[in-house]
């Protein structure tokens, strides 16, 4: 039997990694909404220092306190990352210069590699919907609110030619943070982006 | 030459010859024995070598009775070329159930095996130009065949763990892999250059699930031109004439 795809939010001890409840169903609505992959109808959430993290190609981090990884937490995200999973972190302050944001690329760089900018041209933008300008902007930006500042670009570590940490200062934890059912109001699902994440994560 | 000398007269008695093992002097003296055939038993205790064998058939042409006992060791060897991008070798040997079978190339000894069953196998990360199999004064030898041709592998299936994970595993065995990861219908995600499926471009076609029900046509004419199929319990199930 096809395990079907479970989304995961990885649990750190060092902040607040729940801060964006409904944005699992969310995503696992738009999942099975517009893709066949065989989705699990309930999100996890895992310990990253546990070994069952191992089992999740996609793991979501989000937070707005300062960010940092316990020695056990760093050793098994590499090993994750190693045997080809990925994870998406997305700041949760939707601002540049905060304490989530600068710890955590402290964090990564210290995990993993140094953070670069994703081109907004790659392939991700693409993986399912088209973004030809790079990654979707969200209210918060457009809005004006946190820094004021419309991200233009992710940023990325690159394992060989696959992306392996996805970084967001976008605040996409906020953007799809609301329960499925109020995707009726929005002419434009705003949690497609989020497909290209999951789908390429499957697939690269 | 070799015929008229070892010719036997007609007419003459046949002498009655028996030996324990045998060398290169006896063949020789058996050779040159004037004026009669003879029936030549030999007690071997091991396989004689192909000289010794084509010497005892030439004796045997003409006209000496040939037989042999002993409790000689039945040894088969094959070698073949790993079907597998980092290439090597996979010798398997055939012997009595618990023989101990000495394994060697050009270069000297490599392992010994001992058979479970009927056989043992081992795999060489070189491919040495002739292999040697021993076991209790059996030796059998042989040349591995020519190299084999390898192409990509195409995988097919759903997006997913476990797809992702395929073709990540074949990479690392060195495998150059395109893959039709179906993500909704009417989308697929591609790896690689893709062409069509045919033993021209590809060696063998992994098909993990129903994703592969659209090209099962294609990949029952695959396999039935010489291409290779692998299929995972989701796929099996597919009806290669629909």
């Amino acid at each position: 039997m096809k395990s079907a795809f479970v989304f995961c939010t990885g649990q750190y001890e060092s902040g607040d990694w729940d801060s964006a409840p409904s944005l699992p169903a969310n995503l696992i609505d738009s999942m099975a909404r517009y893709t066949s992959v065989s989705v699990a109808p309930s999100g996890v959430s895992v310990p990253l220092s546990s070994e069952t993290l191992l089992e999740y190609p996609l793991v979501y981090l989000t937070g707005h306190l300062p960010f940092r990884f316990s020695e056990a937490e760093r050793k098994n995200v590499r090993k994750l990352v190693d045997r080809g999973g990925m994870l998406f972190i997305d700041d949760h302050n939707h601002d540049i210069g905060g304490v989530f944001h600068n710890t955590a690329f402290e964090e990564i760089a210290r995990t993993f590699s140094p953070l670069k900018d994703l081109p907004n041209d790659h392939e991700i933008y693409r993986t399912f919907f088209k973004f030809t300008d790079g990654p979707p902007a969200t209210s918060h930006e457009l809005n004006g609110w946190g820094d004021n500042l419309v991200h233009k670009n992710l940023q990325a570590v690159m394992h060989g030619d696959r992306i392996a940490v996805l970084y967001s200062s976008k605040d996409y934890s906020s953007e799809w943070n609301y329960s499925p059912d109020a995707k009726r109001f929005s002419t434009v699902d705003n949690t497609r982006f989020g497909v290209n994440i999951i789908v390429y994560a499957l697939t690269r | 030459m070799l015929w008229q000398t070892l010719r036997a007269e007609t007419g003459s008695p046949a002498r009655l010859i028996s030996k324990r093992g045998l060398d290169a002097s006896a063949l020789s003296e058996w050779s040159k024995m004037p004026g009669a055939s003879a029936a030549i038993q030999l007690r071997l205790d091991g396989a004689p070598s192909g000289l010794e064998r084509a010497w005892l058939r030439a004796l045997a042409a003409a006209g000496s009775t040939i037989s042999w006992s002993g409790d000689l060791a039945p040894l088969m060897l094959d070698v073949r070329p790993r079907a597998a991008p980092a290439g090597g070798t996979t010798v398997l040997v055939g012997a009595p159930r618990g023989s101990s079978v000495a394994v060697g190339d050009e270069i000297g000894a490599v392992d010994t095996l001992t058979t479970k069953g009927t056989g043992a196998s081992i795999a060489l990360r070189a491919g040495p130009s002739r292999i040697y199999a021993r076991s209790r004064g059996t030796t059998a030898s042989t040349s591995p065949a020519d190299s084999v041709l390898l192409r990509k592998v195409m995988v097919i299936g759903s997006a997913g763990w476990e797809s992702k994970f395929v073709v990540a595993a074949l990479e690392e065995e060195g495998w150059k892999v395109a893959a039709f990861i179906r993500v909704a219908p009417g989308v697929d995600v591609t790896q690689g250059s893709l062409a069509a499926i045919d033993t021209a471009r590809y060696s063998a076609v992994v098909a993990l699930d129903s994703a592969a029900s659209l090209y099962a046509a294609r990949i029952a004419e695959f396999v039935r031109t010489g291409g290779g199929l692998l299929l995972a319990p989701g796929a099996a199930l597919l009806d290669g004439r629909s």
